[in-house]
């Protein structure tokens, strides 16, 4: 096979590509899938040291090694930071880097686009987490519940930095929620159809739907809760006829929809490891496929599961306890649809494989002690108790992280050309499945023994004092188990190796690239035959053709091909800029904010009329 | 996809999947995400609709309301859907002249209904109504306001696309641009459509 | 917006070649006859009740996004995203609508008002959950709500404002007993009580009860707790 030379333009030479500019600038998916990924690693460390500040105090009864206070900014901090600034980001990570190559396009959409989200994301996060240094963490809680949230109850800036950063990254998941919809319904390559797409990038498209269609909400809520900090409207206000439930609804109905914006990429994840490790096709995928769906519709009408105890009414009551119990149907298929595929496979234990086993079983866990939460009756005695805790740190700890953990150990073979160290990886997987099980287990019997959520500490004598102790050795080890992680991050980086362009015997489009992929993706457009491209490739296609994946009309061919690449540009990050100052402006003066906003219009009308 | 190989750049026009450009489809996604926005704005605004009178909080709607500005300014934001219209079929057709007139136009409509919404707001605020005061001053100001809000930027970039059509970028006055902004322009008086009959009419019946 | 592709251009445009100038103004010609209809009640020509101008803004509405903004010719992917996208807000605000009980213009009207002499500010602290439906299905909670407001009662305001923390017989929960002789803050005299209501205690849920309660109602507050027994 003659291959034609590939010309790639003056801009994308290997010395443009180098240098901390080139990835300022960069638009290219893959760099800002790396940054995406990177940032999110470093929020998890954040994260986790705020974590164990909060087991620490815990650990004994009537401690006070943080004060009240400063453990609320913690608990919030904590949970916005792992929601906002690391699960999300690191599927994003998946999401910028993957998702392309799967689906065999030269890049997203709209690639100055996806750079401007990536850095107004990062701005969003280092704003939020600024507050530490500006007089006042938020310490209102991850939810913000009004009026807690009001002048009145929490009068230092923490709420206006929690508001406005979560509206940055509002403006962030948005535009790369339109981005990422217009790359995967427009973008595939020739005979990918719809239901040919990896299940990773169906679970994709499902998350970015929720994120369009969930993040105004939320986005609402915080303009009506600024309005009232700022300008004392009286939205949340009861004393002038607000309704703090108002702030509840908006929150949630946004807030739930979150939640399988979180899990749904680690489905996808889980999805394409299984396979590829058990050497079987999905078992079921369209119903993989289709229960993502279906998970994404219900989700949008559950939000009220949370607020049982606050009185709706049985009516409403009734509903959103049958819709919740509904969701746990298409979820129960996911999960035997899993174990179908691992049913009768030649498994191999790889690292990732592990942790896509232990997503199953500990996202399981997860999953029932939620199930038994769509019931008011139950619901009532477990809500704000540390049951709920133990709950969703089952499905977001023993779900979504070790999902994604499972996704670096299949990945980071193709984004960086070495195998991580599997003796380290499986020590690490151990450590976690142990840490988070006698972290989070003993929260179930501290739930159930009536510990509230959110106190920062308690008397001893009540039943509470060993299982506390028990889950502060385990937060430990999880921490231990993370600080594996990072060194074999960085040892398999500096020497770990070769993997060469497909070391798991992949199925999908990226492992049929080198490793890591050149920065044009792909010669040629991939021609697709069937939801198993690569595999067809390798072993001939189950479905009775003979095609295969690349482009069989050899004749046809050039002898060079030249590739359009879109040149780098700094006015995403300028825009970012400006969306930041526009939000955080607020805090200082009207014009600061004026200056952000006219900065957006400039830089937007000046990327406008960049040559592409 | 054969053809596209004797041309050269194989991945410079990626066939889109489903046959629409990139640009349009983001946009349609950005206003069905819009739609959740004002949906939760209005929903704010119909919640508490009405329950100032629990409160003896006033002032009301109908203490406020002037009949012939409502009138006339959602007279002219509709007209300036049919400009829209009349300057996306203009550039369809290639006559830059006509889509300079009716954009403009368009730009000249748009900013019409945002003077006669700074004239609402200044009239309802010296008769009392404060975004401060009462339950019907926040709803009412936010939601107008980022209604009002969505149609400046609208005027904004209408005025931007004006500009295109005297430069040098040739490329950038395409049909495509210009019905994507008319598609933002329609959403906003779609939008308006509502607020209208929601906020304004449904005080005038029983 | 960004990243616009002009090459991209392919299909999906000839379609529009169809709706000729015939149809826009035909259309902006309904639009006109259908808002006049809509503002006749503005100007008392005639009523229309709530359905009929609902259902013309609908029409409104679905005339402009699918002729104007080309919904209907044009390719089913867009009516695929923003159909579904359109009813699940049109879901969300009915859901919200009545979960809030929103009050149609008939209860409105119906509602008499809250008593004479009622004073706008401060507004008077909402005593029931306001969002369910049965705070303006009765009419006269906000008037006896506020005539009731002169002759102030400290333990009508304690079982109000209190008891989600020292419990209903001020025997403590999360915050401590008061019916007993110790005092966490303070030496339990009146003056004393009065003062923990009014500043409230750094730290704690003891928030300052002055700016939700007003002076009468701290003052009768804190002679009922002084009288519980623990006060000296």
């Amino acid at each position: 096979m003659a291959s034609p030379a590939i010309v790639l333009p003056e801009h994308c030479s290997e010395e443009k590509l180098s240098g901390i500019w080139s990835w300022i600038t960069t638009v290219d998916h893959k760099r800002i899938g790396v940054m995406y990924g990177v940032s999110a690693l470093s929020f998890f460390v954040l994260g986790g040291v705020e974590a164990l500040a909060i087991r620490t105090q815990l650990a004994m009864p009537n401690q006070s090694i943080v004060g009240a206070h400063f453990y609320n900014s913690l608990v919030t901090m904590h949970a916005t930071t792992m929601i906002f600034l690391m699960v999300m980001p690191l599927s994003a990570a998946f999401f910028n880097y993957m998702v392309p190559l799967m689906i065999g396009a030269r890049d997203v959409a709209f690639p100055r686009l996806n750079a401007f989200s990536f850095w107004t994301f990062l701005f969003g996060g280092l704003f939020i987490n600024s507050s530490f240094f500006f007089g006042e963490a938020p310490a209102a809680g991850w939810f913000g519940y009004a009026n807690l949230t009001s002048i009145q109850y929490s009068p230092g800036p923490g709420v206006d930095f929690w508001a406005l950063g979560l509206q940055t990254l509002g403006v962030a998941s948005l535009a790369a929620g339109f981005n990422f919809i217009a790359t995967i319904l427009n973008m595939r390559a020739p005979g990918m159809s719809l239901m040919r797409m990896p299940v990773f990038v169906w679970m994709t498209l499902v998350v970015q739907f929720l994120v369009i269609l969930s993040f105004p909400m939320i986005t609402v809520a915080l303009i009506l809760l600024s309005f009232d900090r700022m300008f004392g409207t009286n939205f949340y206000v009861p004393e002038a006829g607000g309704d703090p439930l108002l702030w509840q609804h908006l929150f949630w109905l946004f807030g739930h929809p979150e939640v399988y914006i979180l899990i749904l990429p680690a489905m996808g994840i889980v999805s394409e490891v299984l396979p590829v490790f058990a050497r079987k096709p999905l078992f079921g995928a369209p119903f993989v496929i289709f229960s993502g769906i279906l998970i994404g519709f219900v989700g949008f009408g559950v939000w009220s599961h949370h607020m049982f105890t606050t009185g709706l009414g049985p009516v409403a009551d009734t509903a959103f306890s049958l819709a919740t119990m509904l969701i746990a149907i298409p979820t129960g298929v996911k999960i035997f649809n899993w174990l179908a595929t691992i049913w009768g496979g030649s498994i191999r234990f790889t690292t990732a494989m592990l942790f896509a086993l232990g997503f199953i079983s500990m996202f399981t866990i997860g999953g029932l002690s939620g199930v038994m939460h769509a019931s008011p009756p139950i619901d009532l005695h477990h809500q704000d108790s540390y049951f709920v805790v133990a709950h969703f740190h089952y499905v977001l700890y023993g779900g979504a992280i070790l999902g994604l953990f499972s996704g670096i150990y299949y990945w980071f073979p193709k984004i960086t050309g070495k195998l991580m160290d599997e003796s380290w990886g499986k020590v690490h997987f151990w450590s976690s499945i142990i840490g988070l099980n006698v972290t989070f287990f003993p929260m179930h019997f501290l739930g159930m023994q009536g510990m509230p959520r959110r106190v920062y500490t308690y008397e001893g004598g009540f039943g509470w004092d060993l299982w506390n102790l028990c889950a502060t050795v385990g937060a430990f080890t999880l921490a231990i188990s993370a600080l594996i992680f990072f060194i074999n991050l960085l040892k398999s980086l500096a020497n770990g190796e070769q993997a060469g362009n497909d070391p798991w015997d992949g199925a999908t489009l990226e492992w049929t690239l080198t490793s890591p992929p050149p920065v044009h993706n792909f010669d040629l457009m991939p021609k697709v035959t069937s939801e198993r491209p690569f595999w067809d490739q390798k072993y001939g296609s189950t479905h009775g053709h003979d095609d295969t994946t690349e482009v069989a009309e050899e004749e046809q061919l050039p002898a060079e091909i030249h590739i359009h690449m879109p040149p780098a540009s700094y006015w995403p990050m300028v825009v970012s800029f400006g969306v930041i100052t526009f939000f955080g402006g607020w805090m200082i003066h009207p014009a600061v904010a004026v200056c952000g906003a006219l900065t957006v219009i400039v830089g937007t009308v000046a990327w406008t009329f960049e040559p592409e | 996809m054969s053809s596209d190989h004797s041309n050269v750049s194989v991945h410079e026009h990626p066939p889109p999947s489903f046959g629409v450009p990139n640009l349009k489809l983001a946009f349609w996604l950005f206003l069905a995400s819009d739609c959740m926005l004002f949906g939760s704005l209005i929903a704010t605004y119909l919640s508490y609709r009405g329950k100032d009178q629990l409160f003896g909080n006033g002032p009301y709607p109908l203490d406020l309301f002037s009949v012939e500005v409502t009138t006339i300014s959602t007279f002219d934001l509709l007209m300036s859907s049919v400009t829209m219209v009349l300057a996306v079929a203009a550039i369809q057709r290639g006559n830059m002249f006509q889509t300079r007139l009716w954009l403009g136009l368009t730009a000249l409509l748009g900013a019409i209904f945002v003077g006669f919404q700074g004239y609402e707001f200044t009239h309802f605020y010296l008769e009392g109504l404060k975004l401060q005061g009462n339950l019907f001053g926040s709803t009412f100001y936010v939601l107008t306001g980022f209604h009002g809000t969505h149609v400046t930027l609208g005027v904004v970039w209408l005025l931007l696309v004006l500009a295109t059509t005297f430069t040098k970028h040739k490329g950038m006055v395409t049909h495509l641009n210009v019905e994507v902004a008319g598609l933002y322009w329609h959403f906003v008086d779609i939008v308006w459509i509502v607020i209208f009959t929601l906020v304004y009419l449904m005080e005038y019946t029983v | 917006m960004s990243g616009h592709d002009s090459h991209a251009h392919a299909g999906g445009h000839d379609e529009h070649k169809h709706t000729s100038m015939q149809t826009y103004l035909g259309v902006a010609a309904v639009l006109t006859v259908l808002t006049i209809i809509e503002i006749g009640p503005l100007f008392e020509w005639y009523n229309l009740g709530p359905v009929p101008l609902i259902v013309l803004s609908i029409v409104k509405f679905a005339l402009v996004v699918f002729v104007f903004m080309h919904l209907g010719p044009d390719e089913p992917i867009y009516k695929k995203i923003f159909i579904p996208s359109l009813l699940l807000a049109g879901l969300m605000v009915t859901v919200m609508m009545l979960l809030f009980g929103t009050m149609t213009r008939s209860e409105q009207l119906a509602y008499k008002g809250p008593v004479l002499g009622y004073v706008a500010a401060p507004p008077p602290k909402v005593e029931t959950p306001e969002g369910e439906a049965g705070s303006h299905g009765e009419p006269g909670a906000g008037g006896e709500q506020v005539a009731a407001a002169p002759a102030v009662d400290g333990g009508e305001v304690f079982k109000t404002n209190c008891v989600a923390c020292h419990g209903p017989e001020a025997k403590g929960g999360v915050g401590p007993n008061l019916t007993d002789a110790e005092w966490k803050n303070g030496s339990g005299t009146l003056a004393d009580i009065e003062a923990t209501i009014n500043n409230g205690v750094a730290g704690t849920a003891m928030i300052s009860w002055t700016p939700l309660l007003g002076a009468d109602k701290v003052k009768a507050v804190s002679q009922y707790v002084h009288s519980l027994g623990g006060g000296k």
